[in-house]
């Protein structure tokens, strides 16, 4: 297939997009900390609600 | 004459870079990485909300509108004259050359530098004033009001019509050919005279006229601005923020974005690829004719890339929502489109601007023989275009350059944004995070498509 054929120009386009997989790693982390965070959050006010 | 092919976008000669072009894509993200962290650190409340402007001048605006506009409708009859009446050769008459060059690439680049010029020569726009301001003399100012333009319809307009321009730009075979374009034009036209005479001229022009829409978007990025009787130099991009979000905004703006993309990305290598094959399944599978296989492939393909555009940016958005639950997503797209603005015009500088600089020259030769008749008004007829006024690696320098300083500029934007949004400067910041995200794709999308296209 001539989509198979220009094979090199898939891989140099994957080079170019490495600072996309970087950032996106990025976000990915962020994102999994911040729901984590959210989640303590609610966790403790509904400790703080029972307590109380 | 010695013109050479139009609107080869992609005729930029051999670049002579030592370096290989995906170190320049990568160089470009540790740009807006270390960006992001300069605006976190330094710019923890709202500078450009406020628009800090200064007065300039005092500004003949009467005059500049009579006769700026009265040029406007000149140069739309000449053209469209020239369309008709011309060679019915695209190089060789005027009209091709000065809507896809002059009119579509040059006024983007003045709306930057000078403001909103268009919004002066708008032919349409200057023939509706007269005509209102005629009928309101003979009426003695008893004309009927126009009825309100509908919230709902926003700036859907203006999207479908850069879309359609897009399509004829960049999809339909015959897209060089005067008489179409002039007939296009005058349909254009009077689409426009009609939804001013129903909504008003203002209403209509500050959101349907496709042009009148997007030269105006990019001149909200310019530091100077007409009010009234006065010339304002203002901080370039304070203006973006006036920006009423009505639907629609965030359709235009990918439209903008995704059809430049498509614009690169058709004259590159994998796209060579793709298209004989998709234009083969229409062809053999559903019986289109060639032509009409191959224009269908590239509908596609521009339908696609604007699609991209949009699916990057709602991604961006979703992953905002994250720090903000409470607004929607339509909300947070609506409120942060303004960071696409800069992007779109990024993206036409780098895409256009060899065009430009090139096929420019053709409108000295062209502006004394419009119609291709071997006339000579102004003594020009035999300039051709110099090829060495800039070199393949000085527009690949300006392609860079334009790609990372549009998304800077994104960046700021969202930033300014989000700093007046959230009273929290920790949560502004986080939010962007995402949009950070948003403008490493676009610029690595933007550059890659630019070198693939220099490869081809």
């Amino acid at each position: 297939m001539t989509v198979i054929a220009h094979a090199g120009h898939w891989i140099e386009g994957g080079i170019f997009a490495a600072p996309v997989v970087i950032v996106a790693a990025a976000l990915a982390v962020s994102s999994v900390r911040e729901k984590r965070r959210r989640r303590r959050e609610a966790e403790s006010s509904d400790e703080t609600k029972r307590r109380s | 004459m010695n013109i050479v092919i139009p609107f080869a976008h992609g005729i930029v000669g051999k670049r002579d870079i030592p370096i290989p072009d995906y170190v320049f894509g990568w160089a470009a993200g540790v740009v807006l990485v270390l960006s992001f962290v300069g605006l976190a650190v330094l710019w923890p409340k709202p500078i450009l909300q406020p628009e800090p402007a200064k007065r300039l001048c005092w500004f003949p605006g009467l005059l500049v509108d009579i006769v700026c506009g009265f040029v406007g409708v000149a140069l739309f009859a000449v053209v469209v004259y020239a369309g008709f009446a011309g060679v019915q050769v695209g190089t060789a008459n005027l009209e091709p050359t000065f809507v896809y060059v002059t009119f579509w690439v040059g006024l983007a680049f003045a709306s930057l530098l000078f403001g909103n010029v268009f919004g002066a020569f708008n032919p349409w726009r200057a023939l509706a004033r007269a005509v209102a301001w005629f009928a309101k003399a003979v009426s003695r100012g008893s004309l009927p009001e126009p009825i309100a333009y509908p919230r709902w319809l926003g700036r859907w307009p203006a999207a479908l019509g850069i879309l359609c321009f897009a399509w004829l730009e960049l999809v339909y075979s015959n897209k060089d050919d005067p008489s179409t374009l002039s007939v296009l034009a005058l349909a254009y036209a009077v689409i426009q005279l009609v939804g001013m005479s129903i909504y008003g001229i203002n209403a209509w022009t500050d959101r349907a006229d496709a042009f009148a829409v997007y030269f105006g978007l990019f001149a909200r990025i310019s530091a100077f601005e007409r009010r009234g009787d006065a010339l304002y130099v203002r901080a370039p991009l304070s203006s973006l923020f006036r920006l009423d979000m009505v639907p629609g905004t965030v359709a235009l703006l990918c439209v903008m974005i995704g059809s430049t993309s498509f614009d690169g990305f058709s004259n590159g290598v994998i796209w060579n690829d793709v298209a004989p094959q998709l234009q083969k399944f229409f062809v053999d599978d559903l019986g289109a004719s060639l032509n009409t296989g191959l224009e269908l492939a590239f509908t596609v393909g521009l339908l696609f890339m604007i699609l991209l555009v949009f699916g990057i940016y709602r991604l961006g958005v979703a992953g905002m929502r994250l720090y903000d639950p409470n607004r929607s997503w339509l909300v947070l797209a609506r409120r942060f489109a303004i960071s696409l603005v800069p992007i779109s015009l990024a993206y036409v500088i780098a895409h256009y601007f060899s065009l430009l600089a090139y096929q420019g020259q053709a409108m000295a030769a062209l502006a004394s023989d419009p119609l291709g008749h071997g006339s000579d008004l102004f003594g020009t007829a035999t300039v051709s275009i110099n090829y060495n006024v800039v070199s393949a690696s000085g527009i690949w320098y300006v392609q860079v350059a334009a790609l990372v300083i549009g998304h800077v500029a994104g960046l700021m934007v969202a930033h300014e944004r989000a700093v007046g949004d959230y009273p929290d400067t920790r949560i502004a910041v986080r939010s962007q995070l995402w949009m950070l995200g948003v403008m490493v794709v676009f610029t690595s999308l933007g550059l890659w498509i630019l070198s693939a296209a220099g490869q081809a």
